[in-house]
C-alpha cells in the first residue's frame, strides 16, 4: 500500500521535515523565564510527608502511675516551623541517642491532629527506652521525628460505620485519636471502646473518653477490669460473650494492644468468622521470639563502610545494630512496613516472610526488625 | 573514589543506563532518593496482598520464536533467564456506560475478523492499519538502530513510516477510511499515552497496537519490581554500586564542568558523567545553580506541557475473580466510545473513563484463594487535582474521588465490587510526585502532541543536549513514557555516555600524540 494523506504525495515528506522546524520554532517562541522549581503536588506532597522534622518537648503529663503523655511542639530552632498533618491513628518515630546506640521508636499519636503532637509513653519494666523518657526526658529536649507513617486508620470505603474497638492496655493510645476524631465529625462513624486493664487506676486517657461519651452520641466505652470489681465496670477480660453483649449490628473491629492480647482477640475473632476485611490492627510482632541464646557475627556494610557487631539469637538484627548505633532506616520497628529492607549476603535467618516481597524473597531481602539470625551472617543496609 | 558515571534516579531507565554502562567496564554509582530500585516498578504490600505499583502490561517481548525488541533488550540485560513473565490470554476489554462491550482476542487476523464483527465493513481499513502499522514499527526501529538516521535512506526503505510519522492517529485513520466506530473502539486506549488521537503521533499508537497485537503482553510473575532486582542484581554482579535514601541536591562543577553531585546528608560522589532518570524540568531547576540555567534549558522545559498525571485505586477483594465476575484482565472503561469526550472528562475532578486490571486473570496465584487483585487507575490532563487538593481537604477528597471511580466501575461493568473491599489503598497526584518526584505526579513525561512527539524528540535529541556530559532517560526523555520505552531510553542514555567517553578518549591520545 501507499500511503498518501495530503494532496500531494511530496507534501506528506515535507511534513515530516517540518516537525523538527515546528519543534524549533515552538522552542524559541517559549518564554525564557525561570524553570518552574515547585509544583503544587509535590509541595502537597512535601507538606504531608517531609521526610523528617524536629520535636520539642513542650510538656510533660502524668496519666497513669506508669503512663505519661508528652506535648510536642514544631522544634524553630531546628527550622521546623510546623508539624505535618497526619491520620488519627498514625504514628511518628523519635530518633534517640543513648549511650553509644542510636535508637529509632515508633510513637502513635494519642490525640487527633492539632498544632501539637502528643504522643503517650507507658514505662515497661527493663525497657531501657520508655525507662529514659521516663526519667530523664525534660521540657524542651528536642528530637528528630519522622512520619507520620501507619495504616491503622478509619477508611470509610474499606470500614463499617460501626466500630468496635478491642483494646488492651496501652493500646488505647491510637484509639483514643481515631475516638477524639469521631467527637469531632471528622471521621463519620460509631464507635464502641470495649478497653480491657488491670484495674480503675491503670485506665488512662478515662477523663477524656467519659468526656467523649458525654458529649458524643458516637462514642460509648466500656471498661473491663482484670484485677478489680468495681460497680459499672466490667470484671475479667474481653472475651467473645462481651464482644457479643456490647455490639449492635455487624462491625469492623479495631484491635491495638500488647502481642498476646492481639493473639488472643485474633482466635476470638476467628471463631466469630469475622472476615479479614473487618479486623484492622496496628503492626505489631507478628511471631514469636525464638529462645536460642548462641551469640553471632554480624558484618554489617552500608555507604560508611564496614562494621562488625554481635547479635544474639533471640535478639533482632534491628535491635543489635541499634546497640551498636548503626543507623539504619527504620519506621514501623516490627516487620510490616519493609523500610529497613537490608539484603542478606551471607547465613542463614529465622525471619517472617508475610510482609516481604515475592521478589524480595527471592533475592534474599530481609527486614532485620523482625529478623534473628541462626548463623554468623553479612548484611548490606540500604543506606 | 571517582566513578565513571553516576545515574540519578533507579527507575527503569536509570538502572537499565547503570547496567549498560558498568556491563561496559565503567564503574556507576546509582543514587535513589528511596529505599528500593525501580521508581514506578515496584510493589508493595497491604494485609495479604502484594501490589503492582504500575505496569499493566509488557509490551514487544514475544516467545522465542518470535519476539519482539523488549525480548532482546532482556538478553542484552542478561536477566531474561531472570524473570518469569506470563502471557495475557486475551489483549483487551472494552465496556462503556451505553452498554456496549468489546473483547478482543490476540493476534492480528482474529482481530480484525472481531472487528469486523463488531464494526461491519472495518476489514479493509483494519487490514490496511495494520500492514501501515507493521511498516511503521520496523521503520521506528530502524530509526532506533541507527546511530545517525539518514533520511534518505528512510524514505527510501521505510515511506510510509515517514508519512504516518509527521501526522496524528486521527488523520492517518481517516486517510484510510476507516469507520468511525472502529477508530473510536481502537481509540479507547488512548489513556495509555494520555493524549488524544488528534495529538498523539500516529507512530506511537501504531507501534503499541502492532506489537500488543501481534507479540501479545506479558505480566512479570513477581509483580514488576521482580524485573527492577533482576536488573539491579545484575549491575551489583558486575560491580556497580547503589545508594538508597540518597537524594541528590546539588551537581557539583569544577571549571564549568560538572564533576560530581552532593546527596541529602551531605555526601558528595565524583564523576564527570551523569545520567539523570529525573525529568530535565526538575534536573535544570533544582540541581542546577540558578545561574547556569541557560535561556535553551528554559524554552525547552518551557515550551512543553505535563501529560497525564496518575491517579489509581489499589483494591484487595476478598472473594474470587470468577465469584465477583471479573472475567478479565484488561478493562477499558469510557462513558460512552466518544474518547475525545473521556479525555475532556479527565480534565475535572470526577473522569469517566478509567483503565482496570484484574491481576488474577493473568497470574490466577498472586494472592490467596478466593481473593483478587483489582487495580483501578485513571488520569488527569490538567492541574485540576492540584488545584482542588490541600492538606485539610486532602484525604477527605482522595476517598471521594476513588469513591466515584469505584461507583463508576461498578456502573460500567454491571458487577458489585464495593462490599468486597478488604484493602484499599488510594494513589494520587500527590502520592507520584512524593514517590516519583516528577513535576505534579505526571507518569507520562511530557504530554505527547505535534511537535513534542517522539520522532521530533529523537530528531532533535542531539540539538537539546543543555549540559555537556549530562543524558536523560525515562518518560520525560525523547522515548515517551511506558516500560519498554524508558528501559531502552536508558540503553540509549548509557550509549551516548560511552560515546562522550570515547570521543574524550579520543581527544586525549591525540593529545599525547
Amino acid at each position: 500500500m501507499k500511503l498518501q494523506i495530503s494532496k500531494k504525495e511530496q507534501q506528506d515528506f515535507e511534513t515530516f521535515y517540518a516537525l523538527s522546524k515546528d519543534r524549533e520554532i515552538c522552542f524559541h517562541q517559549a518564554n525564557k523565564k525561570p524553570i518552574i522549581s515547585n509544583y503544587r503536588s509535590n509541595d502537597l506532597a512535601r507538606n504531608l510527608h517531609p521526610g523528617y522534622f524536629w520535636v520539642r518537648i513542650k510538656d510533660i503529663k502524668l496519666e497513669t502511675n506508669d503512663t505519661k503523655t508528652f506535648i510536642l511542639e514544631a522544634d524553630r530552632d531546628h527550622g521546623t516551623n510546623r508539624l505535618p498533618r497526619f491520620q488519627a491513628g498514625q504514628y511518628i518515630t523519635l530518633q534517640i541517642p543513648l549511650g553509644k546506640g542510636m535508637y529509632i521508636r515508633p510513637y502513635s499519636l494519642s490525640s487527633s491532629f492539632k498544632e501539637h503532637y502528643q504522643i503517650t509513653i507507658k514505662r515497661v519494666l527493663h525497657g531501657k527506652i520508655s525507662t529514659y523518657f521516663w526519667n530523664t526526658v525534660r521540657i524542651g529536649d528536642t528530637f528528630l521525628a519522622r512520619g507520620p507513617y501507619g495504616n491503622f486508620v478509619y477508611q470509610p470505603i474499606r470500614d463499617s460505620e460501626h466500630i468496635v474497638a478491642l483494646v488492651g492496655g496501652s493500646g488505647i493510645i491510637p484509639i483514643k485519636a481515631i475516638a477524639e476524631d469521631i467527637v469531632n465529625n471528622k471521621i463519620a462513624a460509631k464507635m464502641t471502646i470495649l478497653y480491657g486493664a488491670k484495674t480503675k487506676d491503670d485506665l488512662i486517657f478515662r477523663t477524656e473518653l467519659n468526656e467523649y461519651v458525654k458529649t458524643c452520641s458516637n462514642i460509648k466505652v466500656v471498661y473491663v477490669l482484670s484485677e478489680e470489681k468495681k460497680d459499672g465496670y466490667e470484671h475479667g477480660f474481653i472475651t467473645r460473650d462481651l464482644i457479643l453483649k456490647y455490639q449492635e449490628t455487624s462491625h469492623s473491629y479495631f484491635v491495638c494492644g500488647t502481642i498476646p492480647f492481639y493473639q488472643s482477640m485474633n482466635k476470638i475473632l476467628k471463631s466469630m468468622d469475622v472476615p479479614n476485611k473487618y479486623i484492622r490492627h496496628d503492626s505489631y510482632m507478628e511471631h514469636d521470639i525464638p529462645e536460642f541464646e548462641e551469640k553471632f557475627d554480624i558484618l554489617i556494610l552500608s555507604s560508611t563502610g564496614e562494621q562488625k557487631i554481635s547479635c544474639k539469637g533471640n535478639q533482632t538484627l534491628m535491635d543489635a545494630m541499634e546497640h551498636e548505633g548503626v543507623i539504619i532506616p527504620k519506621k514501623c520497628g516490627v516487620g510490616v512496613c519493609g523500610y529497613c529492607r537490608s539484603k542478606l549476603i551471607r547465613g542463614e535467618v529465622l525471619t517472617n516472610y508475610d510482609y516481604v516481597r515475592k521478589a524480595d524473597k527471592k533475592h534474599h531481602y530481609i527486614h532485620p526488625c523482625s529478623t534473628y539470625p541462626l548463623t554468623n551472617l553479612i548484611i548490606q543496609l540500604p543506606n | 573514589m571517582k566513578y565513571d558515571a553516576i545515574v540519578i534516579g533507579a527507575g527503569n531507565g536509570g538502572l537499565m543506563a547503570a547496567l549498560t554502562l558498568q556491563k561496559e567496564g565503567k564503574e556507576v554509582l546509582i543514587l535513589d532518593s528511596s529505599n528500593m530500585p525501580g521508581g514506578f516498578a515496584s510493589s508493595f504490600i497491604r494485609g495479604r496482598f502484594e501490589f503492582e505499583t504500575s505496569l499493566q502490561v509488557l509490551l514487544d517481548y514475544g516467545t522465542e520464536e518470535n519476539h519482539g525488541p523488549f525480548y532482546e533488550l532482556l538478553k542484552r540485560a542478561e536477566i531474561l533467564d531472570e524473570v518469569k513473565l506470563k502471557a495475557l490470554s486475551e489483549s483487551y476489554y472494552v465496556k462503556t456506560g451505553d452498554n456496549q462491550e468489546y473483547i478482543f482476542p490476540f493476534g492480528q487476523d482474529d482481530f480484525i475478523l472481531k472487528m469486523e464483527e463488531y464494526v461491519p465493513q472495518s476489514k479493509e481499513s483494519m487490514k490496511q492499519f495494520f500492514e501501515l502499522s507493521k511498516e511503521v514499527t520496523e521503520g521506528f526501529r530502524y530509526m532506533n538502530e541507527s546511530k545517525k538516521v539518514d533520511v534518505d535512506e528512510l524514505k527510501e526503505k521505510y515511506p510510509n513510516f515517514m508519512i504516518a510519522s509527521s501526522y496524528s492517529v486521527k488523520r492517518v485513520l481517516e486517510s484510510i477510511k476507516m469507520p468511525e466506530k472502529a477508530q473510536e473502539i481502537l481509540m479507547t486506549q488512548w489513556g495509555t499515552f494520555g493524549s488524544p488521537s488528534e495529538n498523539l503521533s500516529f507512530v506511537s499508537f501504531a507501534t503499541m497496537i502492532y506489537s500488543y497485537i501481534t507479540y501479545g503482553g506479558y505480566i512479570p510473575v513477581m509483580r514488576s519490581h521482580e524485573i527492577s532486582l533482576a536488573l539491579l542484581e545484575k549491575f551489583e554482579s558486575y560491580g556497580g554500586s547503589i545508594r538508597f535514601l540518597s537524594r541528590v541536591t546539588k551537581l557539583i562543577f569544577e571549571n564549568d564542568k560538572i564533576c560530581g553531585v552532593r546527596v541529602n546528608g551531605g555526601s558528595t560522589y565524583y564523576a564527570d558523567h551523569i545520567i539523570s532518570n529525573i525529568s530535565p524540568s526538575i534536573f535544570y531547576s533544582t540541581l542546577l545553580p540558578k545561574e547556569m540555567q541557560t535561556d535553551r534549558m528554559r524554552e525547552i522545559c518551557n515550551a512543553r506541557t505535563l501529560g497525564a498525571r496518575g491517579f489509581s485505586i489499589f483494591l484487595g477483594l476478598n472473594r474470587s475473580a470468577n465469584d465477583l465476575g471479573l472475567n478479565h484482565y484488561r478493562y477499558f472503561l469510557t462513558n460512552d466510545l466518544d474518547h475525545k469526550k473521556a479525555y475532556q472528562s479527565c480534565q475535572e475532578l470526577y473522569p469517566n473513563y478509567c483503565v482496570a486490571t484484574v491481576l488474577n486473570q493473568a497470574l490466577p496465584n498472586c494472592s490467596s484463594s478466593d481473593t483478587t487483585i483489582l487495580t483501578i487507575t485513571s488520569l488527569y490532563t490538567s492541574d485540576i487535582f492540584s488545584e482542588e487538593a490541600t492538606e485539610e481537604n486532602y484525604y477527605d477528597l482522595k476517598n471521594k474521588i476513588a469513591n466515584h471511580f469505584i461507583d463508576f466501575f461498578e456502573k460500567t461493568t454491571n458487577l458489585s465490587i464495593r462490599e468486597a473491599i478488604e484493602e484499599i489503598e488510594i494513589a494520587s497526584p500527590a502520592t507520584f510526585a512524593r514517590y516519583g518526584g516528577h513535576p505534579d505526579g505526571c507518569i507520562y513525561g511530557y504530554m505527547p502532541k505535534g511537535y513534542d512527539n517522539v520522532i521530533p524528540r529523537m530528531m532533535n535529541e542531539v540539538n537539546e543536549n543543555c549540559l555537556m556530559h549530562v543524558h536523560f532517560c525515562g518518560g520525560f526523555a525523547s522515548r515517551l513514557s511506558g516500560y519498554f520505552n524508558t528501559y531502552f531510553s536508558g540503553e540509549l542514555a548509557a550509549l551516548k555516555t560511552l560515546q562522550d567517553m570515547k570521543r574524550e578518549e579520543g581527544d586525549e591520545d591525540e593529545i599525547t600524540d
